[in-house]
């Protein structure tokens, strides 16, 4: 069964991760009995498939995050475990969901999670431009019988 | 403001096409333009001139846009091509009176109506949309061929009744503008106008009126005019008047057209025409409609031009000559009119405060209106006149009041002064000044006053609006994080709700009713009024020898509870001090109880003492002086969350930058597929049930987790 070996700089929880090819379509023997999640296999050591941190396996259509030890023979055992974000994001993309928070800034809906001062500052306008009748006569009498 | 929605863009209303063409744009289903090929259309009586510029200024019904064009025999000139525009375009031949001092292309070239005006410009119900200060007499022009031949200028009522059979073309039907000023209506004489129906309503406002102001209430005209300035042959104008805006919000638009002057071609054959209707059975009612279009007293008989509806003296017969056009609530006419009837078994009608029945018609119309119009209201004041006075007129009143003269006369005469306001800033002078009678006494010292030209009125103090604006442009922006609110001077502080105001212009205009000095602020959000509040802007003053007898008393009995109040707070603390020492933490509680309620009693006093009104009554919770130590301009304060002390320019709100959109991500609440969204991203619900997705169930569990988690896509 052949296996391909990468590195990837990215987070777990990268849906589409970039990958830097190491060595692809090496044939190996998974051990057996294998479990298709996290399957095993044993490479010859050389230092770039010591570096591995990621793994291809074309008959599985999977991607896996690996972990490699060498033994005393000098051989390098891969263990594997399968990213399912990557293996699957083309059909999670299709997937629908309620997204709660997103990185793009569109919503006016309360974040919780930004802090906001509770000090507030004040900001002031007058609306200076009242037409007041300015006059002398400041005093309007009521009379009984004026006319 | 002039709608432009409905009139279309003021810059594309005429514009010249060619240089025989004058294009009218945006007002109708397709522009109309002045072009070859009308000259053969005969006259359609009753039916619209659809796409005419005033069709759409004064609505589909309104008085010019029932135009008729029609060939005759009378040829434009050059000198009197301005007939062919105002015919369409409802402008004058002649200059209007303008201020010498106005430059060409200035807005508001014309002279609006002053202050002045608003003072007296009180309606009547008969009036109710109309400026009441502003009548029209429809004159006819006719003549006795279609070629010319003898000629007429009637009255529409004489006209029809005496002259239409022998001069059956009418060339012209206009208003004949009447002003009243200070009690006694004026004719402005309009001279050599000529032009076919009704126009030219807003063309007589003399040169003492004040200049740059906008137009007042009462009046909507549409008008093209010339020959003002210097530039008497280049330079036209239109002006769209609107009615019962106040002062402040309406503008008069106009634009300017440079018109050919030489020979026109009007029509196919190349003759160059004029305008006329002939004279049929109705027609005296149909120009009656024209005229009410514009929502204006209006008269019919030359007789009755001057009659002043509100003298008291006033038959039937003048009563009901006069008429006015009822305008809907978008100010638009359609061409009805009523007249009113007076109520003679009332007393105030007895005490001369004429009264004129209110025509439910005309209420309907104007109820229901959120138009930020305050209407002049006038009403009767039950034999009461109010007096405008100086501080030392005042004065002079209460001398005489008090002295020997007034005493000999038997009467206390402060028993029939009723109320005395006060407002800092004064009180618009109606008229000139008369010695102040009281109960038909005149007070023989030289004291006088301007007198209210009616019991009561309501004015406005309207203020330039003011837009509010958002600020994050996200959550922040809104209660609880912001808030705004609105200091009313003589009023009250009120709160804007946040989602209700952003992108609007607030502006506050105040209604004062001088006789009791309370009145109502209206907060206007565009051109809606939002909110209404009381308020009391003039003051009580206590004049008589009752009354400050008893604002003395209040102040002595309150600077008395207020000293046994501070003694009361000395023995509280000597109570309190020997308790504690006791170790009676108990008494001391009491004790200190008692302290506080001393504390809280020496500050009821003084509080009292503050506040003392004067013994009179006061609507409202804010009839003080003190309110006058406030700012007298409305204030917007809005309170948002500081901004954290790190924030850089470039990155104002650090927490909401690139790394936390990242790491955190903006609140959000979409469903969607999540191909829609980028980033990182945070969901609630997911479905992971679709064709082709056949990962294990350990797989879509360990998805699900990190889609609840958080994942970057």
């Amino acid at each position: 069964m052949n296996v391909s070996l990468y590195k990837t700089p990215d987070a777990a929880h990268v849906l589409n991760k970039s990958t830097t090819e190491i060595q692809i379509d090496i044939a190996a023997k998974i051990t057996t009995p294998f479990n298709i999640l996290r399957p095993m296999f044993t490479l010859e050591y050389t230092a770039a498939r010591a570096a591995c941190n990621y793994v291809y396996i074309p008959a599985f259509n999977r991607w896996y995050f690996c972990q490699v030890t060498m033994d005393s023979a000098k051989r390098l055992h891969f263990a594997c475990e399968v990213d399912a974000l990557m293996s699957w994001r083309s059909s999670i993309k299709q997937c629908t969901a309620t997204v709660i928070r997103n990185g793009t800034r569109t919503t006016d809906i309360i974040d919780t999670k930004l802090p906001v001062p509770k000090i507030n500052y004040i900001e002031s306008h007058y609306l200076n431009s009242m037409d007041y009748p300015e006059s002398a006569y400041q005093y309007a009498v009521t009379v009984y019988g004026g006319e | 403001m002039v709608n432009e929605s409905v009139y279309g863009a003021r810059n594309t209303w005429i514009t010249l096409t060619s240089g025989s063409t004058i294009k009218f744009a945006n007002f109708g289903d397709n522009d109309a333009t002045i072009r070859k090929g009308f000259s053969t259309e005969k006259l359609k009586p009753n039916k619209p001139y659809n796409n005419s510029i005033v069709h759409s200024a004064l609505g589909n019904e309104s008085a010019i846009s029932r135009m008729r064009t029609f060939k005759g025999a009378e040829e434009l000139s050059a000198d009197n091509f301005d007939q062919l525009q105002w015919s369409f375009a409802c402008g004058s031949t002649y200059f209007y009176e303008v201020d010498s001092t106005y430059t060409n292309n200035a807005e508001n070239m014309l002279a609006p109506i002053t202050n002045n005006y608003i003072i007296n410009a009180a309606i009547y119900p008969i009036v109710n949309y109309a400026y009441k200060n502003i009548r029209a007499l429809i004159t006819v022009d006719a003549q006795k061929t279609i070629t010319g031949g003898a000629t007429v200028s009637k009255s529409l009522h004489d006209y029809c009744e005496n002259f239409s059979a022998t001069y059956p073309y009418i060339t012209a039907v206009y208003l004949n503008l009447y002003e009243k000023i200070n009690n006694d209506w004026y004719s402005f004489n309009v001279q050599g106008l000529k032009g076919l129906l009704i126009h030219n309503v807003t063309t007589y406002f003399s040169k003492t009126r004040q200049m740059g102001k906008t137009f007042e209430s009462g009046l909507i005209g549409s008008l093209v005019g010339t020959n003002y300035g210097s530039n008497a042959n280049t330079n036209r104008f239109i002006i769209l008047g609107k009615l019962n805006q106040r002062l402040g919000d309406n503008k008069i638009y106009k634009t300017d057209m440079n018109i050919v002057t030489g020979d026109v071609d009007v029509y196919d054959d190349g003759t160059r025409g004029h305008f006329y209707i002939e004279y049929y059975g109705g027609f005296e009612e149909y120009a009656m409609h024209q005229a009410a279009c514009f929502g204006i007293q209006f008269v019919t008989d030359s007789q009755f031009a001057t009659v002043d509806i509100e003298d008291p003296e006033i038959t039937d017969e003048e009563l009901n000559a006069v008429y006015i056009g009822v305008l809907d609530e978008s100010y638009i006419g359609h061409g009805d009119f009523v007249n009113g009837e007076r109520i003679f078994e009332t007393d105030q009608y007895d005490k001369d405060a004429e009264q004129i029945e209110y025509d439910p018609n005309i209420e309907s119309a104007d109820f229901g209106d959120l138009e930020t119009d305050s209407h002049n209201i006038i009403g009767g004041s039950g034999g009461h006149t109010i007096y405008n006075m100086t501080e030392n007129n005042l004065a002079l009143l209460v001398k005489w009041a008090h002295s020997e003269e007034s005493g000999d006369t038997g009467q206390n005469y402060f028993d029939y002064i009723t109320s005395v306001k006060y407002c800092p800033f004064g009180f618009t002078k109606k008229g000139d000044d008369e010695t102040v009678k009281i109960n038909g006494h005149l007070v023989s010292v030289d004291t006088t006053a301007v007198k209210g030209s009616k019991g009561y009125r309501i004015d406005g103090y309207a203020c330039e609006p003011f837009t509010i604006n958002r600020y994050f442009n996200d959550f922040r922006d809104f209660e609880p994080y912001t808030q705004i609110s609105l200091k009313l001077p003589f009023a009250d502080t009120i709160q804007l709700p946040t989602m209700e105001w952003y992108g609007h212009n607030l502006s506050v205009s105040y209604a004062v009713d001088e006789m009791t000095g309370t009145g109502v602020v209206k907060v206007l959000r565009d051109s809606l009024v939002w909110l209404t509040v009381n308020c009391v802007v003039a003051i009580d003053v206590p004049l008589t020898v009752l009354n400050a007898g008893s604002y003395h008393n209040a102040l002595i009995q309150a600077k008395t509870q207020r000293n046994s109040a501070l003694i009361g707070i000395g023995m509280s603390a000597v109570s309190m001090g020997a308790n504690i020492s006791a170790g009676n933490y108990v008494g001391a509680t009491l004790s200190g109880g008692g302290l506080v309620n001393a504390v809280d009693s020496f500050k009821q006093s003084d509080y009292n003492l503050h506040h003392i009104t004067k013994p009179v009554a006061h609507v409202g919770g804010t009839g003080d002086i003190t309110n006058y130590t406030a700012s007298w301009y409305p204030q917007i304060v809005i309170e948002r969350p500081y901004k954290f002390s790190y924030e850089s320019k470039d990155s104002p709100f650090v927490l909401d930058n690139a790394a936390y959109s990242e790491t955190i991500g903006h609140a959000c609440l979409k469903c969607d597929t999540l191909n829609k969204f980028t980033g990182f991203t945070v969901c609630a619900d997911v479905n992971l049930s679709i064709d082709g997705f056949n990962a294990t169930a350990e797989e879509k569990a360990t998805i699900e987790n990190y889609l609840k988690a958080g994942v970057i896509l």
